[in-house]
């Protein structure tokens, strides 16, 4: 199991388009995903359910990582929201 | 029943349009499902799920090509997802498929719209949309015909992406609604199609009447009907003059300004709202030249607490990283009311307001403001902070005061040193002794804010319709004042710049660049227009011819004639009321 935080510094946060980039890329992955925001947990995989979190730039995330691919994915993970989705929607 | 002639609204998109008005009235599909119909055939409700998501994503994909392709992936994810969950609904409780929809939209809806962020409630907008648009295809409503609509401004509750984009490809020349965000799907796509939009609270559809003409004016923010036969033609002129002007102004959004003689005028722009900061983000915005903090203050039913503005703070900073973000503490008083804070005064404009309300509530008003601008200031050193109102030393030392207290409480790793402090330049006091106040140490940089530099000039209320002739922002006597303001500013190395409506019209760059001035900060949709009025001119030219004509002039029109005349001598397009 792997856990931990993120600081969104893209632009528009966990809203429409990075939060499909979100899903789509955790829901490659055979390991479940969790996605905290303050007491909040959702699902990682659904789209609505991160888009009801209402993430958006300068908030906090915590994500739970958990399965065969848990290493990858964290890896992949941490890639968009620190250094993919900056660059892009700034 | 009283016509409204002309309703107001915030701009979406900008432009003008003069057409006949169409309304158009959508039947909420949503609202005629019942929320409870059972289905005792599990398999087949099922089965009519997969059907609809079949058709809607038929549908969905006839207008892909008219929608950025990221938009068409993310609305098909959520037409499975919600099909999904509605399966689930249907298999667990025994409802029918509508009713399973329904009931999946409606516990969506309510998340994203209690996330509080207008940028979250207008997902749920879309949500509505995509959910109406799973109904339909259920029970084989067919696509509404638009053809009607070509070449009309629309009016309407509201609209949602998909209606938008249909309208934009049905050749609409405007879109009003009565409500919707700047920053929504239906506002993005509006804009993206140059397609005026104009948001009025004030429009009632059933207080219209039909086939009408009106003038959909996006660019001052109103929407006119039945016009007057001389409004028509002046707007039938503007409108030739509007399409040249946006075809060269695109190409300067995101230059850099300089004159033709090389001076870099730097372009910054003003926000009232986070939305509003995102636009400007996506507006070749140089940086914010003045954050209108009260948006804060009157969206909540007490004072805001520390981490609610230092959210707001940090967010807008890294919008504009790297670039300069001016905060202008709050200017609050007695005019424009709040419950929390109950203020009385027989002359708000000139009482307590701006930094004398601040210190007057220093505790309620001006210690958590700043507590929370140093905390964010820590890690975003792009912010600036800026003192509403300033007329005394007094006033700059005692904030100087304040700040040094709490940075030295809040954090140990900066000094008030590191700050980045400015006035406003809004009373005749702040201009003629700008020495007195810019020798207090702090201060770094200076705001001309010109609305109510010219309010207190000229002593008339900006807005009483009554004194309409005697508020002018071009008025010999203010901008002898704000020539004398740049004169004191250059001997005492103060970097000024200006953020009042004088520098958003186009008429005011030349003037503007004449005194001297070389930072404005504007609303948002004119930067690409300001930014190619300032490549046709020259500085040095400006500033000959304008001292001159300041010399002998009378009155405001003598300056606007100035103005007018160089920017036809350089062939920019003139739309901009002056």
């Amino acid at each position: 199991m792997r856990v931990f935080e993120v600081r969104l510094r893209n632009k528009s946060g966990l809203h429409a388009r990075p939060a499909s980039r979100f899903a789509s890329l955790t829901s490659r992955f055979k390991s479940s995903i969790v996605l905290c925001k303050d007491s909040r947990c959702v699902d990682g995989k659904s789209l609505l359910k991160i888009l009801s979190l209402g993430v958006d730039c300068g908030d906090t995330v915590r994500i739970m990582i958990e399965g065969e691919d848990e290493e990858e994915a964290s890896r992949e993970i941490l890639f968009l929201l620190e250094t993919v989705l900056p660059s892009e929607d700034r | 029943m009283i016509l409204v002639r002309v309703l107001r609204g915030r701009i979406a998109s900008f432009g003008l349009a003069v057409a006949p008005v169409v309304k158009h009235e959508s039947v909420s599909i949503l609202d005629s499902t019942p929320p409870d119909c059972r289905a005792s055939d599990t398999r087949s409700e099922l089965r009519r799920l997969e059907e609809a998501l079949g058709e809607a994503s038929r549908r969905l994909s006839l207008i892909s090509s008219l929608l950025e392709p990221e938009l068409t992936e993310v609305y098909s994810r959520i037409l499975s997802e919600l099909v999904q969950e509605a399966g689930v609904l249907v298999e667990s409780e025994g409802l029918c498929a509508e009713s399973a929809i329904r009931i999946v939209y409606e516990k969506y809806s309510s998340l994203l719209e209690s996330t509080g962020s207008e940028l979250f409630a207008v997902r749920a907008q879309d949500l509505r949309a995509l959910s109406e648009l799973i109904l339909s295809s259920m029970k084989g409503v067919s696509w509404s015909e638009y053809g009607r609509l070509r070449g009309a401004i629309v009016l309407a509750k509201e609209l949602n992406p998909m209606t938008m984009t249909a309208l934009a490809s049905a050749g609409v020349m405007g879109v009003v609604t009565a409500t919707g965000g700047i920053t929504s799907h239906s506002a993005i796509i509006a804009r993206s199609r140059g397609i005026p939009y104009l948001i009025s609270e004030e429009l009632r559809l059933d207080e219209v009447p039909g086939d009408v003409i009106a003038i959909l004016d996006a660019i001052e923010g109103k929407l006119i009907l039945e016009p007057a036969p001389q409004v028509l033609d002046e707007y039938g002129r503007r409108l030739e003059t509007y399409e040249k002007l946006r075809r060269q102004a695109r190409e300067y959004e995101w230059r850099t300004a300089t004159t033709i003689d090389g001076v870099r005028v730097e372009v910054l722009c003003n926000a009232g709202s986070l939305e509003e900061a995102r636009v400007a983000a996506e507006s070749g915005c140089e940086g914010i030249g003045l954050l209108r903090v009260e948006f804060i203050y009157y969206s909540s039913r007490d004072f805001p607490s520390e981490e609610a503005l230092e959210r707001i703070f940090e967010r807008i900073a890294t919008i504009f990283e790297g670039k300069p973000v001016i905060v202008r503490a709050p200017d609050l008083g007695a005019d424009k009311p709040l419950p929390y804070l109950k203020l009385r005064e027989e002359n708000p404009a000139l009482g307590v307001r701006g930094i004398r309300l601040l210190l007057e509530r220093r505790n309620e008003l001006l210690i958590p403001f700043l507590r929370a601008f140093i905390k964010s200031f820590e890690k975003k050193r792009n912010l600036m902070l800026l003192i509403p109102m300033v007329s005394k030393t007094g006033e700059i030392e005692e904030f100087g005061r304040i700040l040094e207290e709490e940075v030295s409480k809040t954090s140990s790793r900066i000094s008030i040193n590191d700050f980045k402090i400015g006035i406003m330049v809004e009373t005749p006091a702040a201009a003629i002794n700008l020495e007195a106040l810019a020798s207090t140490g702090i201060v770094k940089f200076a705001s001309i804010g010109s609305n109510d530099l010219t309010q207190y000039t000229l002593a008339a209320d900006r807005n009483s319709p009554k004194l309409s002739n005697v508020y002018d922002d071009m008025d010999p006597a203010v901008l002898k004042l704000i020539q004398l303001t740049v004169e004191k500013a250059r001997r005492l190395g103060v970097d000024l710049k200006i953020c009042g409506e004088l520098a958003s019209r186009q008429a005011g760059v030349p003037i503007l660049l004449g005194l001297g001035l070389r930072s404005l900060s504007v609303n948002p949709p004119l930067v690409g227009i300001i930014k190619y009025t300032i490549s046709r001119l020259s500085y040095s030219e400006l500033s000959e011819r304008l001292a001159e004509t300041l010399r002998s002039a009378k009155a405001g029109e003598d300056a606007r004639k100035f103005a007018v005349n160089v920017l036809r001598e350089k062939g920019v397009e003139l739309i901009l009321e002056t």
